[in-house]
Formats: structure tokens, sequence, C-alpha cells
């Protein structure tokens, strides 16, 4: 009975989907409007947690299909199978054979992120034709691009920025987020003990729930303390936690402006590709012997004519992205979740559409301060506040530093002796206090335990 | 000078492509050029200027991901007693230049070397898996592609390419002047002719017939002239110390962790450049003249004795062929060999860059 709920279910929900996904075909067969660009954003698939935490009945890795972190089986599928509806989705727009010359696959330099890169790319690009380098084998190389972590600030916002951490530091410390960490005192408290990893905030609540959500989603069986906090109580923190990062403008600036800039980039290059493709139509083909030996020698030079971009990142980007333009809405960005942020032309207009995917169909996501089909210029209008260059964000993130007048280090200098002077005292006492934390240890749990979840 | 006598290949102990390497291997690191390419750039004159090569120019051809994938292959069934059937991420790394031919390439012979068997089939329609290649952009790169900018090894590589340039303009008085002429294109230094050649031998490979000018120089002398042009970049202790040496420190200094502290790693894949095979060669003290072919792979076996075994494979037809290091000849120690290697591995490559430095 239940089966045959599910199949009529998903039948119902595959026609939906199907019908909605021709819509768009139709409105871009119509003439209404071209589709001239695509950017897409994408969670890597179904991974094992990154850590398991001390006390993880399943902490052993043996338990696992895959060690911790990596991309497992239902990832790749997933991926693959995203691959293949971008190319539904995507069909006469995006040639059926790669070239480089479409389009540009980068990834953060992690393994899941660079397999689920390749396992799309496999739905996307099945070869044909002549692109058929091996009878038995439906798949064909494709460069994945990254770039070390330490030095990527663009895609996987590792690079170490001092004025960011700062200001998130902030953040943490303004009225509104000590609030949460103190209401959540109690919850914090149980957390840490039956986990017997530190949780004090929302980012390291976030990482326990992520694990013991892969768990449920593996059948393991959680263990019973988890029983009164996860997934309900747990579940609106972490989702909180994504928003974080980018809560702010300032925030958001530093953490995602860089990816906002490099897509207004792509965008803007590709409608002056468009509207003088004479300029750029004979770019390769002159390059001729260079005289400068190896040095020198661009072996890849710019192409100018890419229409179609490819993200492969992590939950956080997403979150990130989506908070940054104002779009997100609190929740943990499953699997291949997807952002797709499409430009289209129109007599000569241009048009930014956005689109999030997180289930089967992508949504429309609208802009605020602007309609769905929202206008190039002000669409740049909305993402200024965002757009930042390399070297703006460089000195940005350099400078923090040394931002200080003379008169600062002083106060600096003393504040520090003081420190030292309270730790020093504080020292003298601490067997005492750490008696009493003993003491008090347990009961609030009890209280926790008791309350209705 | 008909063709490039490779002298050392022939004092190479064949070790036969079939046989199998059993369970003594503790730390295995390739590199390989990549495979079939189509041209990288071509001439004002060429006649080939607009044919339409599959996938771009600079890319890998069908014969050239074949090349890869068969590598791949090869390496699978002369190293299964050593590299389980399952990839697993803490045993293997993979880093590559950041050229796309040679991400790809990369990605080509882990396909070969680890088609998914058992619980690793995760599409039975499809019997491949992804596995992630890393890189370094094209700036910060001083192991594979070797780009890094580097003041003092810029400096003493234009000097050394002068007296080099002067040499072959006594040697064929006209050749600049004649390619420069016929080609369209300004061909006037050592350079200039490697990437003509490079252009020329693809054409030629891909049975593009040749315009008949190319007759008076190629391949011979080009070709000679090109493995010329390759050797500059290590051509003296200064320079390989600077490049070649980068990729040798890195090579050792992971068969020494290896041996000290025992880390996960069996498998460390380069891929690279024909560039790339000659410094290193180069930097081993294998100076002979060389252009490599393309699936041209040097291997660093690391056994359980310490001992080391460096072979190389021309190209895909070719065995598995072991090199004696000079200095380091017959079993060949870990210690032993880092020892003669000593001046062309750098201690500060970034200090050793802007300073003197007396090798």
């Amino acid at each position: 009975m239940s089966r045959l709920c599910k199949i009529v279910t998903l039948s119902l929900f595959i026609v939906f989907s199907t019908t909605l996904v021709k819509c768009e075909t139709d409105f871009n067969a119509t003439g209404v409007s071209e589709l001239v660009g695509v950017i897409v954003i994408f969670r890597h698939g179904d991974r094992t947690p990154v850590q398991p935490y001390p006390n993880d009945p399943y902490k052993n890795e043996s338990l696992w299909p895959v060690g911790f972190g990596q991309l497992t089986s239902v990832g790749k599928r997933r991926q693959l199978r995203l691959g293949q509806w971008l190319r539904s989705r995507y069909d006469g727009f995006l040639p059926d054979k790669y070239s480089e010359k479409d389009i540009y696959v980068r990834s953060t330099d992690v393994d899941r992120t660079l397999m689920s890169a390749e396992a799309n790319l496999a739905g996307l690009y099945p070869p044909s034709g002549d692109q058929v380098w091996d009878q038995g084998l439906q798949w064909q190389p494709i460069p994945v691009h990254t770039i070390p972590e330490k030095e990527d600030y663009v895609l996987s916002g590792k690079k170490p920025c001092v004025k960011y951490n700062r200001l998130l530091r902030d953040l943490l410390k303004s009225p509104d987020f000590v609030n949460i960490n103190r209401k959540n005192h109690d919850l914090y408290a149980y957390l840490t003990r039956y986990s017997g990893s530190l949780v004090n905030s929302l980012e390291t609540l976030e990482s326990l729930y992520n694990t013991l959500f892969i768990e449920t989603i593996f059948n393991f069986t959680l263990p019973n303390w988890t029983v009164p906090v996860y997934p309900k109580k747990m579940r609106p923190f972490a989702e909180l936690s994504f928003a974080t990062l980018s809560f702010t403008e300032d925030l958001a600036r530093l953490k995602t402006g860089p990816l906002i800039t490099e897509m207004v980039n792509h965008f803007k290059e590709r409608i002056s590709y468009l509207e003088r493709p004479e300029e750029n139509n004979n770019e390769i083909k002159n390059t001729s012997v260079s005289s400068n030996g190896h040095f020198e020698k661009i072996e890849q030079p710019e192409v100018k004519s890419r229409k179609f971009w490819i993200y492969s990142a992590h939950d956080i980007t997403i979150a990130n992205v989506l908070q940054s333009l104002k779009l997100f809405q609190y929740h943990c960005p499953p699997y291949a979740s997807t952002i797709l942020i499409e430009l289209r032309s129109l007599k000569s207009e241009y048009f930014v559409n956005i689109f999030y995917k997180n289930s089967t169909v992508p949504q429309q996501m609208k802009l605020k301060d602007c309609e769905f089909n929202c206008p190039f210029d002000k669409f740049l209008k909305i993402v200024e506040p965002l757009v930042i260059d390399a070297q703006t964000w460089q000195n940005e993130c350099n400078t923090e530093d040394y931002d200080f007048e003379p008169l600062t280090i002083v106060v600096l200098i003393g504040l520090i002796c003081f420190i030292f002077l309270s730790l020093f005292a504080l020292k003298v006492c601490v067997g005492s206090l750490t008696d009493k934390k003993e003491h008090t240890k347990g009961y609030p749990y009890w209280r926790l335990a008791n309350e209705e979840v | 000078m008909n063709t490039i006598t490779l002298f050392f290949l022939v004092s190479f102990m064949s070790v036969g492509q079939n046989k199998k390497i059993n369970g003594n291997l503790s730390l295995l690191q390739i590199l390989f050029r990549h495979g079939e390419r189509s041209p990288t750039e071509t001439y004002n004159n060429d006649p080939y200027k607009n044919y339409d090569w599959p996938g771009g120019l600079g890319f890998l051809t069908n014969r050239g991901k074949m090349q890869m994938y068969t590598l791949g292959q090869q390496l699978r069934e002369r190293y299964s007693d050593y590299l389980p059937e399952y990839y697993l991420p803490e045993e293997v790394l993979t880093y590559s230049s950041y050229s796309d031919r040679c991400l790809i390439s990369a990605e080509l012979l882990l396909a070969g070397l680890y088609p998914p068997v058992g619980q690793q089939i995760w599409n039975p329609d499809l019997l491949w898996q992804p596995i992630p290649v890393h890189y370094n952009p094209r700036n910060l790169d001083n192991i594979i592609a070797m780009k890094q900018p580097c003041k003092k090894y810029k400096e003493a590589f234009n000097e050394i390419s002068a007296v080099r340039l002067n040499e072959s303009i006594k040697k064929y008085p006209d050749i600049y002047r004649y390619l420069t002429e016929h080609t369209g294109s300004e061909i006037k230094t050592i350079g200039d002719i490697e990437f003509l050649y490079s252009t020329l031998e693809i054409e030629d490979l891909n049975n593009l017939t040749l315009p008949n000018w190319t007759k008076r120089y190629y391949p011979e002398p080009m070709k000679t002239l090109t493995a010329e042009s390759l050797a500059l970049y290590s051509y003296t202790p200064l320079l390989k110390r600077l490049s070649g040496g980068v990729f040798l420190k890195n090579v050792t200094d992971n068969m020494l962790q290896k041996v000290e502290n025992n880390t996960t790693n069996k498998l460390i894949l380069f891929s690279g450049h024909d560039l790339t095979v000659v410094n290193v060669m180069r930097s081993l003290g294998l100076d002979e003249l060389l252009k490599p072919e393309f699936a041209a792979t040097i291997i660093f076996e690391l056994h359980k004795e310490r001992e080391v075994k460096v072979l190389y494979k021309k190209n895909v037809n070719d065995d598995f062929n072991e090199m004696s290091i000079p200095g380091c000849q017959s079993s060949c120690e870990l210690s032993n060999l880092v020892k003669v290697l000593d001046p062309v591995l750098p201690k500060n490559w970034n200090e050793e860059c802007i300073k003197n430095v007396i090798v």
C-alpha cells in the first residue's frame, strides 16, 4: 500500500517537474528571451562525517564504506544525475561535445568536491561522435580547475583574512548572538557532556548535528542521549549557523564578495563578447610561435567565448551565496543542492534569473528590490556593495593588523600586562575554581532531559 | 648527427613489461608527460593554421587519451601486487601541472589504473570512478610546470641561452633566416625552433603533409635543436638545482618521510610536460640530449631495504627500463642517492632564487 503510494507520488512528481522544465524551455523557444549564460554552484554529493565525535559509537572508520569526509557511491550517483539533469535543462544551449571554449569548471581543493565535479561532468558530457576515445567506456576526461585552499579566497574562502576573522568575532560577541549562546547554555553543556567534544557555539553545534544527521542516513541507531535533542532541538541552531558566515554586508563582502565579483565579471565579459563578437573571434588562432621560450609562453590563452561556469563547493558556499544575496532561508543546504544563475537577453537587454534547487524542482528566487527577470544593470546595483577586486581584498585583509595608532599600542600593551597579571592571580585559586565546577556540572542536564522536546 | 643518440638507453636493463613487482615496494612515485596533443600554436604561413583540431589547440587527441589510459593499465599490471585494486584516497596522491592536457592526462591514467571493482562500482553502466587531481596555479608551481618566477634562474638561463644560440648559428648558419622566411614568423632562438618543431611533429604524426620547404631542416637537425632547447632549462648545475632539483627534493623527501614515519602514501603521481621530464633527467645526472615522447614516464621505486630504483619508459609501447644513476649505480641506497644528488637539491628555493649560491 505504502509502496503504491510512493510510486504514485513519485510519478506525479516527475510529471510535474518535467512540465516545469518544459515550460522554461518553451519560454526560451518562443523567442521571448534567449539564454546566453549560466553559472552553476553546487554542493558535493553524499559524504561520510568529516569528523566523528569522541564518544561516537560509530567513530571507527571501518564501519563506513569510505574514509571520513569522502564522497560515497550514493554521492557519486547523485552528482551524475545532477549532471544529467543539467544536460536536459541546458541541452541545445550547451553543445553535446565538450569544449573549453564553452565551459569552465572550478572546484575547491577537497577530494569530495573534486570528485563530485568529475562525476557531474560524466553526466553532463557523455562522449559522442569524435569525442568517443574508447568504445567500451561512456566517459571522457574533462579538466576540473582548482587552487590550494590556503590560496583560495574566491570559492573555498579559506585564504586567511585577519579583518574577516575580527568582524566575525565581533558578530558573535554582539548581543543577539551572545543571547543565543546564553539561552543555549544548557543545550551546549548537555551536548558537550554526552558527545565528548566541546560544543559552545552554533558552529560546533552544527558540526555535531551534521554527524548525527549522516549517521541517521546510514541507518545507524543513534545513542539514547540524542533522543531529547536531535533533531528537533538542535536543528534551528544548525540552520542558523549557516547564516553567520555572511551575516552582515561587511562579512559577506569579504567572504563571498570575491565569488560574486567573479560571477559578475563572467556575465559582463559574456555580454561584451555577444555585442562585439568580431573582436574576439580570432583569439586563439593567431597565437604564433613565441620567442621567449617556456617562460612567458601562455599555454592557455584566455577564452572569451565561454557561456557556462560550474563551481563545485560546499554547503557553506551555497549558504554564503544565498545569504549575501539576501535570499537565504535558514536551512542546512542538502547534498547536491544547486544555485543556478542565468543570464538572458531580449532585444539587447539583459536579465538575470536566479534559481535554487534543493530538491527536484528549481525554485525561482526573487531578489529584494528587483523582479524575477532582474535587469542586469539593476542586478549590478544590488550586488555592488559585495563586489571586491583581488587587490582590494588582499589589502583590506592584510592591513587589519597594522591599523593601530601609537596610542592604541600603548593601551594594548597595558591591557596585555593586565591580562597576564589577572591570569596569574587566577592560577593561584584555580584549584578551588575547578572543584566548584565539578560540583555544579550535573544539575542543568537533568533539567534539560526532563524538558518537553 | 641524424638522430638523438640516447646512449644511456643502451645501458638500461630491460625489466620487461609483464613482469609483476611483488610486495617489496614501499613507495612508488611516477612522473609522466601528457599524451599526444594537438599543436599549442601555429606559424603564420602554416597551411593548417585553421585546421579544426578536435578539442581545440593544445588539448589531448583521442590517441593521446588512449595512451594515458593504456599507461594506467600497464602500471596496474606491473604493480598489481603492490597497489590494491581499491582506490584509497589516503594511499594515492595525484599532482598535475595547471594545464588542461596534464589535468586530463592524470584523470585518464587513473581511469586505467583504478577501474572500479567490487564495492567501488558505483554505476554498473560505467566502469570508471572519479579520483581527485590536485594542482598549483602556474605562478606558484616550481615542482611540475616549474613556472614559478625565479630571478637567479632566469638570469642563468638567459646567459646560457645566448651562448648556445651562437653555437647553433655557427653550426647551422642559415637555419634561422631560412625558417623565418618560410614560416612568416620570427624564428630567432633555439626556443623558437623547439616550438616550431613541436607543431610540425604533431601535424606530421596526424598525417598532415608538411610543406616542401620543411624538408631541409625537418626532422633533423630541428629535432636535435629541440632537445638542445629543452636541455637549456637545466644546462648548468645551478639551473638544475632551481628546476629539476626542486622536483627531486620533493621525491627524495617523500621517500625519507616514508622511511621515517611510514606515511600512508603508496603512490604519488606527477602529471607534467616534456620539459619536466628533461629537467628531472638532467638533474639526476643523465645529461644526454632527450626529446621526450608523449606519455614518457620516469618511475621512482622505493623498496623495503631502502633501495631506490629509477625506471624510464619512452612511450606506451616501450618496456619499463631501469636506469643507472651516475654515482649510485648498483643497488642505489636512499641515503647514497640523497648524497649523490645533494649538489642539485635546493635547501631553500625561494632564497636561492634571489641570492647567489655557490654550487
